[in-house]
Parts: C-alpha cells; structure tokens; sequence
C-alpha cells in the first residue's frame, strides 16, 4: 500500500516538476454529477459510480520519450500519424461535399464547420509541419491546377489536392511504422479493486476481455435486513466460503498431482548399486585405471545430486503455499541438467572402458541398464515439466493477479483506445473505504522462460506508465444502523427507585443513522465519520428485571465508538442522557460490545 | 501579377476613400481587409488576390487594401473594437489582416503585424468569414 502511495506521489512529483501532464484522466459519472477526479485531491470516488478514463496520447508520447529513447523513431511516427489523422478527422464528410456542384443551406453550414476545422487544426501551433506543407501543397496546386495557372479548368479543387496529398502521406508514414526496426512495444491498461482480501481484477471496457461480475450496489438508505436479504446474504456468504474453501483445494489437488508425478528415481538407486558393485568388484579393481575409477566416482557424486534434489524439490512442493514466491521452476531446471550431466559422465565412463576388453560384457550390461533408466527418468522429468508449468499457471491466477494474461489486450499507439469506462456497480463485492487502481502498463517483449515458452505472461516485460488510486466511499448522505451498549442516566427520579450507589446503568441500544461521506477527506471518511440519528434503548431504571423502553436521538463519532444521546424512558415517564464507548476490541470483564 | 479582385483603397483622398469603401462594405462580397505596404504584405496581397478565386462554394471573394493604417481608421476600427480584436490592448495599428463577412460586416480573427500571411492563414479567414455569412 505504502509503495503506491510513493508511486502516486513520485508521479505528481515528475507531473509538476518535470513538466509532463497527465496522460489518464478519470471522469466520475453518478447520477447526474460528473467530475474529473484531480490528481491533488483526495481522490475519494463513490462506491456505485461509473468512470470514464481518457488517455492523453500526446502525454503518453512525452512520457514514452523520456523514458525510451529507443522508441523515438516509432514515435516520431506516430505523432505524425496522430496529427495527420486530427487534422482529416472530418476528410469524408469534406470531400464527399467538395464533388457536389451546390450544397443546400444545411449542407453548406456542416461543410464549412468542417472545413474551418481544417485549417483551424492547421494553424494550432503543435501542427506548424502539417501547415508548411499545405502552404507547399497550395503553391504546387496553384502553379499547375489554379485559376491562373496553365491549366486552369482541370477543375481540382485545392482542398481536394491538399487533402488527398495529406493521406498519402498518412499511408507512406503508417508503412514506415509498419516496418521501423527499433523495439516494439504495445499498452494496456488494467484495474483492480483493493480491499482486505487481496486485489481483484475489474473490466474496463475497450481495454479486456475479462467478463463484469455481478452487480453489486452498496445500499445508501439501510435500515434493516429484510427476510430476503438475510437469506441472500446467507446463500452469498456460503458461496464466498465454499469459493475460498475450493481454491485452495484446487491448489492442493494440483499440488498433490504434481508430487505424484515426480520422477520415480528406483532404477537410478538400482543403477548406482550396479555401477558400485562394478567399482567394488575384486576381479576388475586391479584392471580398473585412475581414469575410469573417477569416471565412476563422477556418476555416482551426480546420482546422488539427482537423488538429493528430487527429495528437496519433493519437500518444496509440499511445503509451497500459494502466496508464497515460485522457486520450484529453478529447482526443475537444475534437475534436468543433472540428468543430462549423468548422461554426459555415463558416455565418458562408456568410452573408458572400451579400452578394456576383460570388462566389456559386464559394462555392455550395465550401458543397457543406464539406457533404460535414463530413458525413463528423462520422460518423467518432462512429464513433471509439464505438470509444473499448468500449476504455475494456476499459481500466477492465483497469486495476486499481478500477471498479464491475454484477457487484458494490448495495443500499439496507433490503435489504442483514447477512452475506457469502469462500471463500479459491475465489478463484484466491495466496502466503503476499498481502493480501485487504474494501471497504464507498457509491454516490452521479453525472452520467453525456459521452463515452457508458451507461458506467455513470462514473456512479456510489463513497466507501469502511469497509475491512479482512488477510494470508493459512499458519497453524500447515507443512513446506517448500528447497534451498542450505552451508559444511561436519568434527569429525574420521580416515580421509581433508583440505584442509589450508581449514576450510569447500563443499557442494549440499536440506532438509525444519517452519515455522509466526504468526496474530500479520508481523514473524516476512516475516522471522524459523524452520524446523527434515533436510537431505541432498553434500560432498567427500576431495576426489577424487566428492561423499559427508551426512544431519543443520538450523535455518534470515530466509526460509532463514541455516542452521546438524549432520550425518553417511556415506561418510567422521565427523560436521561446516554454515552457509550464501543471499543473495537474486548476488554475483560466489561460488557462493552462492538458497535454492529 | 495583376490584381484582378482587389481594391487599392487611395491614401489622399478621403473622400473616394469612404466612398469606395462604402460600395464595398455595401456589396455581397466576403471582404479581406490587408492594412500596411510592406513587401512581405504585398506578397500577401498577390496571394489573398488569387484566393478570391479559390472559393470551394464560389463566394463572391475581395481584397480591400490599404497601404496605411490612417485611412478609414474610424471605421474599420469600431468593426475590430466590436469583434473584440483590438480590445485586449492591441493597437489598431498592430493589425495587419482580418476578413469582414457580408453584411452586417463582422471580424472575426485577424493577423497581426507579426503574423505570416501565408496560404493557410489566409483561407483561414475567407473561409471563417463565409463559415459566418451562411
């Protein structure tokens, strides 16, 4: 949380005083409010809202400049594309009018909005290029096509002779992006919701392919659960535990096929007895020379490397939670290599011992056993390769989704999507106070892992351009109910006995609150968080055991831990005040309760 | 080159002068304005000159030129001052183009002495001041 915090304030920092804007701008739709959310502000945004997140190219090329100096070529480019197209966004609709003899009153009207549009983008001063070049363009026009030129009834109207000389330099640049030789690279932009489970993923449309979750609306006006709400809250919460019981398993049922598929080592124990039994053998010992001997040594120093590393990557996979980083895929490819050093010493050791005749058949038997066991633990190692890499996949869903995948798409600067939109009340569970992170992320290709190349989320480097953090609160005036205990103490005493030897009696309380949420302040949102309301207690006044019913109102504060309230016992016909401290926390021995 | 569809407005007399520009201002013609006798402003003339051919909808295009910034002051500017032109504390004598729709004449942009009178600048104001006289 702390490290986004720095991001945040590393990219305001770089915004103010390096001189780059921003390149997202999130606009909140709610109801019919619609506001940008400001970088310097808090950034609270509420919890049912729809978002609009606009892309400023122009800044992200700014960005992707001083950053990667290696893509200047493709940026050139494309800020060329990018200002061609701005300038001909309304080319259709102006040469299509340009061939007609007359225009109707409407017609002439559209057409010159679109073409005082035209040279208006021409005289922005980010297009003096473009404006040489119509200058340049017109002067050619008007030596061999103008009024007053050699040829003056060729009948090409200067705007269509600028316009299509624009777009044939749009198609010649945007082939020259096609085929510019320096890195490429493609943007994404992803969003996630934060809250105390870990982060989820939230579609943004344009930008993914991953499906909107259910709708899920955080009620503003609560005043107590209906029968149905109980009941859907229920079926809800056994889903959400039988899901948190199903991941794991389903994690631990990989685990345990895994485990089950790594390889079986007993023809290499088997193997290293022979090849033992051969170094021991009394008959070959004098006939054995130096070389062979620590051809032998060698094999069994890697088999029993082999042997050791099984059982640690064996204990590894048994050990391995989700949460924790994946070392396994290393631990694997050591294993493959010290089959392969097996089989390099075997040879040596092979081509040794040709040079003795009187050990021949003995070595012809124990290469046909080698061959066999290398035969199969090599299959098995590939087999467990393989198991590895599914697991690993379901490790990196799993592992806080931090992996890109295909359902997030990629584009190039020419084809990415200039807007993308958040349904907040399509994207599953949340709370007040979540976090939503909107991540502009660009991809630069990266070697593909050894372990298994079509692990495609390896093969991408990924490095965050720029990202917004906003809270989800539930904006403007809310009602909620809460229930505590409170301190009471009546004004008069008329008509009942009281406690002579206490002021404060205690009683169960429940209140109806009124609350806002600030769009300003987290300080108020998390801390102070007001409430104002009528609350209902049952206090004991007479203290003969049958509680009396109170009705008054109540302020409460600090997330309801204090409360203060006036209120009248009906029953007993007098009125009291009330305090109550309802800690977070139990303390023994005092009936203090959670604030519910 | 000619001009074939600009008016010199004459500098000594003042008389014709408000005479011709009241024909002008009178007729349905989208009328550039081109103050000062530079040769960088009679370049621009030649080409404002052939622009009034270049109409896309065959507007009735003209030049009004005046070599100085004296004559018709009074006239031309109240037009600017209406536009707000010359509000923002450029002087009169700062303008060096601007384009009047047809009647009732209006400015819109104009170039200032600084400006380039080039081909897009120059369309820019015809086809600004045809864009307002629909």
């Amino acid at each position: 949380m702390r490290k986004r915090y720095l991001l945040s304030f590393l990219v305001l920092f770089c915004s103010l005083f390096l001189g780059y804007g921003q390149v997202l701008t999130i606009i909140e739709k709610e109801s019919k409010r619609v506001d940008t959310v400001k970088i310097n502000s808090a950034q609270i945004i509420d919890i049912n809202s729809s978002l609009e997140i606009k892309i400023s190219k122009s800044e992200l090329i700014k960005k992707l400049r001083s950053n990667h100096s290696d893509f200047n070529d493709q940026l050139d480019f494309q800020e060329r594309i990018d200002a061609l197209e701005k300038v001909l966004t309304n080319q259709e609709t102006l040469l299509k009018r340009l061939q007609l003899q007359t225009l109707n009153a409407d017609d002439k009207k559209s057409f010159y909005e679109d073409l005082d549009a035209f040279y208006k983008s021409l005289l922005d001063p980010n297009n003096e290029g473009l404006r040489y070049q119509a200058n340049a363009l017109f002067e050619e026009w008007r030596v061999n096509y103008g009024p007053r030129s050699s040829n003056p009834n060729s009948g090409l109207k200067k705007e269509v002779y600028i316009l299509s000389n624009f777009n044939k330099d749009l198609s010649l640049i945007k082939q020259n992006l096609a085929n510019a030789t320096g890195k490429s690279f493609k943007v994404s932009m992803i969003a996630y919701v934060y809250n105390d489970l870990g982060k989820n993923r939230v579609h943004i449309e344009n930008f993914d392919i991953i499906n909107e979750r259910e709708i899920y609306s955080i009620p503003r006006w609560v005043t107590t659960l209906s029968q149905k709400q109980s009941k859907q809250l229920q079926e809800l919460q056994k889903r959400a535990e039988a899901y948190n019981k199903e991941a794991p398993k389903y994690f631990a049922s990989f685990k345990a096929a895994l485990l089950s598929k790594l390889p079986d080592l007993s023809c290499i124990v088997n193997l290293k007895s022979e090849i033992q039994n051969f170094n021991n053998s009394t008959n070959l010992r004098s006939t054995i020379k130096t070389a062979l001997k620590e051809d032998v040594e060698a094999l069994i120093t890697e088999i029993n490397d082999l042997t050791s590393l099984v059982s640690i990557v064996s204990k590894d996979i048994a050990d391995w939670k989700i949460d924790t980083p994946f070392e396994i895929i290393t631990q694997t490819n050591t294993l493959a290599k010290s089959v392969d050093n097996i089989d390099i010493i075997f040879a040596k050791f092979k081509k040794t011992t040709t040079a003795f005749v009187t050990i021949k058949s003995q070595v012809s038997m124990l290469s046909e056993t080698y061959s066999d066991c290398y035969n199969t633990v090599s299959k098995e190692i590939n087999g467990f390769t393989q198991a590895l890499s599914i697991l690993k996949n379901q490790h990196d869903r799993f592992n806080d989704n931090d992996e890109i995948g295909t359902e997030i798409d990629k584009f190039t600067l020419n084809d990415l999507p200039s807007t993308g939109y958040i349904k907040l009340l399509r994207s599953g569970p949340r709370q007040k106070g979540d976090e939503l992170e909107v991540v502009l992320v660009l991809r630069l290709p990266q070697k593909e892992t050894a372990i298994d190349p079509t692990i495609q989320a390896s093969a991408v480097k990924n490095e965050t351009i720029e990202s917004r953090q906003m809270t989800m609160q539930l904006i403007g005036l809310r009602s909620e109910t809460v229930v505590g205990i409170i301190m009471a103490d009546s004004f008069n005493e008329k008509g009942f006995t009281p406690v002579t030897d206490k002021r404060f009696l205690y009683a169960p309380t429940a209140a109806l609150l009124l609350k806002i949420g600030s769009r300003n302040s987290k300080l108020y949102n998390d801390f102070i968080d007001l409430g104002f309301g009528l609350a209902v207690s049952t206090p004991d006044f007479n203290t003969d055991g049958t509680p009396e019913f109170g009705a008054g109102f109540m302020l409460t504060a600090f997330k309801d831990i204090l409360s203060l309230g006036i209120n009248y016992n009906v029953t007993l016909d007098t009125p009291y005040w009330s305090f109550g401290i309802n800690l977070p926390f139990n303390l023994p021995g005092i009936p203090i309760n959670n604030p519910q | 080159m000619p001009l074939l569809k600009t008016t010199e407005i004459p500098l000594n007399d003042d008389v014709l002068a408000q005479q011709m520009y009241q024909e002008l201002t009178q007729s349905d013609k989208i009328l550039m304005v081109i103050l000062g006798d530079s040769e960088s402003i009679k370049k621009g003339v030649n080409l404002a000159d052939e622009l009034t051919d270049t109409s896309p909808t065959n507007e009735n295009r003209w030049v009004m030129w005046i070599k100085n910034h004296t004559v018709l002051k009074p006239q031309l500017q109240s037009i600017l001052i209406e536009a707000q032109i010359i509000q923002d504390g450029t002087p009169y004598e700062e303008i060096k183009t601007f384009c009047l729709t047809r009647p009732n004449r209006k400015a819109l942009s104009r170039i200032h002495k600084n400006g380039e009178m080039d081909f897009t600048r120059l369309e820019s104001l015809f086809v600004e001041a045809e864009k307002a006289s629909i």
